[in-house]
């Protein structure tokens, strides 16, 4: 995958990551995925529940540890860091969580929350300075210094998020992997949330990991936009090519399923019929993981895994139908 | 029609907390034809749930109330009045609901085939083969492959789409006149989510039965519903056909829940249009309208009077007092569709 000038930041090769579960065998929540995230860009990462969305954003911070493969930051592999070198990424990479109400301690106030990180890595020394950055840090999410003292059940959800991007941003990241930070939200709160992380991008100069199975949001905020299912990537493309021009069956089926807020067009649209459930990734074997559901499935697709090729420039897709 | 299937009047409903009284639900009017969809939207808080839950008699008292002068009619009579048994009577029958949350609404412990008969075998005098056999063409009428095997199974074995359609099965078993569905697929992925609504859809036109579809996803009730309100902090802002509601908006806040929600058809990335703050605190409700504190268009009088409705047309009408004679001197009906579009 290369793309000319731009520089990667985060370097996914042959990532997998298996939980071994007991007496049922090995759950493949991600298998064998390879990307790049370019810096300042923002990767949309969709797919429906269970597809291994979050467990991918989760293995790149190294909050689980990789099973297989290689991540790569800024030229360096994380994934072999002795213990004192994990700082150095762990500074540089933040995550925001999915549930303002479950990330946040209920007994710390705002001000601890956002100083933990800070008194980790050892940033500012005197507690003035420290004290003078909280503030700063709130000011720049929305907030004003007089939530400094209070406690987290005391904010509603959207102001909870804001306090989960500030405590993200007080260590200085260059790369946050956003896990679902919006889909706990009410919408009318959601674009306030959206507005704000665009904003930061362009003002810190950012990368983003967004994670979301709100694919119309996804499509705003992103600039390429990865599919996933079941473990893998199905389709890679820049947001508006992947929208406009989606190649891989199981992408297809799923835009068409996005509900449309206009009555006409809801009503004569076609949902392409997307027959069954999501499979196990349960001792999954070889082949194509859609092949069940796909319309198009061939014995091929059965028993070799389709490897993600780039169909068209800067344009992926895992699917044999492409050979 | 003159008759309404459900004609809910003047809801009042609050709850008793130790922080002080919740005014949940303040004045709530809604009509509800034979055979009809209508969807109810709103945020998280403003009053969608309670409403559906009085229709049932499902709020607990104490802590909840509903005041004096609320009356809900079903087919002419106030089911507020109704005792305990006539509530029974009621409940699954001529009225059932689909919760919003599958993994939680059935009963872990009960065959799913049992937990379909239940309402059955209340309701109608039949033997207990008559009811699993009824319980099976329940199952294959909501696309459950192998309904006889699927009837000893627990909930665990299905995934949350087929549980979903078990509830919507146990909601059919009675043949209700009126089905209310909170939220049923905010649970749930976008694919199985567009399969969810068209089974709703087919058994609504199939059964005739009036559905009251309650979401905060303006997005998925487009193609389902013919007529839709909008809530907001416990009070109907604005209720109108479905192309009313979203061609010609006629409350801000309707206006701005609309463009809240990125256009998947727009290319240009500009940012999404916000709506600033965040709803009222409903123990101390708003003196005028609940709304005006984040409308960019508040007035003086929005925050000292709740405006009543205007009709823009026969079956829309808004609570706004943009609306209102003396505020035509600076925005006009006609003139607020166009600001808020060209914004």
């Amino acid at each position: 995958m290369s793309n000319g000038n731009q520089e990667v930041l985060v370097h996914v090769k042959n990532m997998k990551k298996y939980f071994n579960i007991r007496n049922k065998g090995v759950l493949k929540a991600v298998d064998d995925v390879s990307f790049d995230i370019y810096k300042g860009e923002t990767l949309g990462l969709v797919g429906e529940s269970g597809c291994g969305k979050t467990t991918c954003g989760r293995t790149i911070l190294g909050l689980y540890p990789v099973t297989e493969g290689e991540i790569e930051y800024e030229g360096r592999n994380v994934t072999n860091f002795k213990k004192g070198d994990l700082p150095w990424f762990k500074k540089r990479a933040q995550m925001i969580f999915q549930d303002p109400y479950a990330s946040l301690d209920p007994r710390m106030t705002v001000e601890s929350i956002i100083a933990e990180g800070m008194e980790n890595f050892g940033i500012y020394q005197k507690p003035e300075e420290r004290k003078e950055r909280i503030y700063e840090l709130l000011q720049l999410v929305g907030l004003n210094k007089e939530h400094a003292s209070r406690f987290p059940h005391e904010f509603s959800g959207g102001q909870r998020q804001r306090i989960g991007i500030a405590r993200a941003l007080a260590v200085d990241p260059e790369f946050i992997v956003c896990d679902e930070p919006i889909s706990a939200l009410d919408v009318s709160i959601q674009a306030q949330v959206v507005n704000l992380l665009v904003k930061l991008q362009k003002e810190l100069g950012l990368t983003y990991l967004f994670i979301a199975h709100d694919l119309s949001m996804v499509k705003h905020i992103s600039d390429r936009v990865g599919v996933m299912y079941m473990g893998h990537i199905v389709e890679l493309a820049s947001s508006t090519e992947l929208y406009a021009n989606p190649q891989h069956p199981y992408t297809k089926a799923l835009l068409s399923a996005i509900p449309i807020p206009d009555p006409e067009k809801e009503k004569n649209k076609v949902v392409l019929p997307l027959e069954g459930e999501v499979g196990s990734p349960i001792n999954c074997g070889p082949g194509c993981r859609f092949a069940s559901r796909c319309k198009y499935a061939t014995e091929k697709c059965k028993t070799e895994t389709p490897e993600l090729k780039e169909i068209e420039a800067g344009h992926f897709a895992a699917c044999h139908l492409f050979e | 029609m003159s008759e309404h299937l459900l004609d809910i009047e003047n809801l009042k409903v609050s709850f008793h907390t130790y922080a002080g009284e919740v005014q949940a639900v303040r004045g709530v009017s809604l009509k509800v034809n034979a055979g009809e969809c209508i969807a109810v939207v709103g945020e998280s808080g403003s009053g969608k749930t309670v409403t559906s839950k009085a229709v049932l008699g499902l709020i607990a008292e104490p802590p909840g109330e509903i005041k004096k002068d609320s009356r809900i009619l079903f087919e002419g009579k106030n089911i507020l009045d109704f005792t305990e048994k006539e509530w029974r009577n009621f409940r699954g029958k001529d009225a059932a609901m689909i919760f919003q949350d599958p993994m939680t609404s059935l009963n872990p412990t009960m065959k799913v085939g049992k937990q379909i008969m239940e309402s059955i075998l209340l309701h109608n005098k039949i033997s207990k083969q008559e009811a699993k056999e009824r319980a099976i063409e329940l199952l294959r009428q909501v696309n459950i492959p192998n309904p006889e095997d699927r009837l000893n199974q627990y909930p665990y074995e299905f995934s949350g789409g087929m549980r979903q359609r078990v509830v919507i099965a146990i909601a059919l078993a009675c043949n209700p006149k009126l089905m209310i569905a909170d939220e049923p697929t905010t649970a749930l992925d976008v694919t199985i989510q567009a399969q969810i609504m068209k089974l709703l859809k087919e058994i609504q036109k199939k059964n005739n039965t009036a559905v009251i579809m309650i979401t905060h996803d303006l997005g998925v009730v487009a193609g389902m519903a013919e007529y839709i309100t909008v809530m907001y902090a416990g009070c109907v802002v604005e209720s109108g056909k479905v192309e009313e509601i979203f061609h010609n908006p006629q409350h801000p806040y309707t206006s701005a829940l609309l463009k809240a929600v990125p256009n998947m058809e727009n290319e240009n990335k500009s940012e999404l249009q916000i709506i600033p703050g965040t709803p009222p605190d409903l123990i101390m409700p708003p003196k005028g309208c609940g709304f005006a504190s984040r409308c960019r268009y508040c007035m003086g009088i929005c925050k000292e009077q709740s405006p009543d409705f205007t009709h823009v047309s026969e079956s829309h009408k808004a609570a706004c007092w943009l609306h209102h004679p003396m505020a035509k001197k600076v925005l006009g009906t006609e003139d607020i569709r166009r600001v808020l579009e060209n914004e």
